[in-house]
């Protein structure tokens, strides 16, 4: 009984695929929802081929919160500004936690060559399934996202950087269940 | 009504302004500019030099976009430089748009321009950031007669294994001709620097110093106002420069084999 219960508490409120939005060319995740679905916290793996500039393996973790629900008809179920924030990892030999500590002395380099960390808003339009199957909806989402170095960029340089620009899309679609 | 109407605004704002982005580390986009050095140097092979060659050394812009346009400014509008040089630490983490930005700044120029790889360029995936949208880091361009040597002595982003400089390289390319009997190298790292490799620094100073020519050695790094270090009366001028964040650049004049340098402020 105790392992039909953890099955059910491990098995994902929905199923993610992202194009860009800076964790791959193209990343798969899986989300679970808190807080009457307002609240996601999702896992993503993201691939960047070496055509499109990789080879890069990221992970990353999300964290998005949903404030508002705007129905259109019967059908739609507007999230209009969502904000999200995550964090990154790449991997590959380029990509150290740290920079290693035989080679640059404490403080040489303050910043994690591997680990970022990013802030974001998502706009997200649900459709809604008739009932009939075990996706109760598809979401249709797109992502402006900012990190911890393009803001720290931004702040040295606030006359010769537009706040706009510091920002990168995404864009997804989430199956939910 | 109007707080509906802000909400529907801001997804359209949010898909308008904004480019999509696979990671900050990818090594180029479609849009990205590639061997950069070398058309700018099949642009300086057309002008012709005159008695005075004058090259305005920037360096350490570090991401810094406003200074850098003043720079540009400042140089356009001065007149009088054969061409420019940005002798490294164009960015501050190595990242593709850090590089692309500055990039598109010293595009604005209406003289040409190389850049040397500088520290923080080597960071991420910087060192191929660079080189496809730059060129090699160790490369020679010849102009008024001047052999220009530039290299990367980033010796502890290699980890201090002897690869940089390198000085296999130098040997073969410090070396004068008939036709380009004077020679002056830009790098990154200056020898008597702790970011230089220290078992390098006393072969890199005497093939400076016994090769005939060499009129001095332009390094930056150190953020401070220009210096000339020469080890002993016979060396040669090693010119360490100040950063682009100082708003201040380094102007070099050549005539008749003797070299002048004086720092500007803008």
């Amino acid at each position: 009984m105790a392992q039909g219960r953890f099955v059910k508490a491990i098995i994902p409120d929905q199923a993610i695929i992202q194009y860009a939005g800076s964790i791959g060319y193209l990343s798969a995740g899986i989300g679970y929802n808190f807080f009457k679905e307002k609240s996601t916290l999702s896992f993503h793996y993201g691939y960047v081929p070496k055509n499109k500039g990789g080879e890069l393996n990221i992970a990353a973790l999300k964290f998005d919160y949903k404030p508002f629900a705007i129905k259109i008809g019967d059908q739609l179920v507007f999230h209009p500004v969502n904000p999200v924030a995550f964090v990154s990892y790449t991997f590959g030999q380029q990509f150290g936690f740290e920079f290693d500590s035989q080679v640059y002395e404490d403080g040489y380099y303050w910043w994690s060559p591997a680990l970022r960390q990013h802030l974001g808003i998502t706009s997200e339009l649900k459709i809604l399934g008739d009932g009939s199957s075990k996706i109760k909806s598809i979401s249709l989402y797109a992502e402006a996202n900012t990190n911890d170095l393009y803001a720290i960029n931004w702040y040295h340089d606030i006359k010769g950087i537009p706040f706009t620009d510091i920002f990168r899309l995404g864009f997804g679609i989430k199956m939910n269940f | 009504m109007r707080r509906n109407i802000l909400i529907y605004l801001l997804p359209i704002f949010l898909l308008s302004c904004g480019t999509a982005e696979f990671s900050p580390n990818q090594r180029f986009n479609s849009g990205s500019p590639q061997n950069v050095n070398a058309t700018q140097i099949a642009k300086l092979a057309q002008k012709t030099p005159g008695a005075v060659i004058r090259i305005a050394v920037s360096s350490d812009t570090h991401t810094a976009y406003d200074d850098s346009r003043d720079f540009v400014k400042y140089v356009n509008s001065t007149g009088g430089f054969d061409f420019a040089v940005l002798n490294g630490d164009i960015t501050n983490f190595g990242l593709l748009t850090e590089f692309e930005g500055i990039e598109k700044i010293y595009e604005g120029l209406n003289i040409p321009f190389v850049t040397v790889i500088g520290n923080h360029d080597e960071n991420a995936e910087g060192n191929s950031v660079y080189q496809r949208m730059f060129g090699e880091k160790n490369f020679t361009f010849s102009y008024g007669g001047i052999k220009f040597i530039c290299h990367d002595t980033n010796s502890r982003e290699h980890s201090f294994d002897g690869t940089a400089p390198d000085m296999d390289w130098l040997r073969k390319n410090m070396v004068p001709d008939a036709n380009h009997p004077f020679l002056i190298a830009f790098s990154h790292v200056p020898s008597f620097d702790g970011d230089f490799d220290p078992s390098l620094r006393q072969p890199y100073e005497q093939l400076f110093n016994t090769t005939s020519g060499v009129l001095a050695s332009v390094h930056s790094h150190r953020h401070s106002t220009d210096s000339i270090y020469k080890p002993d009366s016979t060396s040669i001028p090693f010119i360490v420069t100040n950063t682009i964040l100082n708003r201040t650049f380094t102007v070099i004049e050549i005539s008749n084999g003797q070299l002048s340098t004086h720092p500007v402020s803008f």
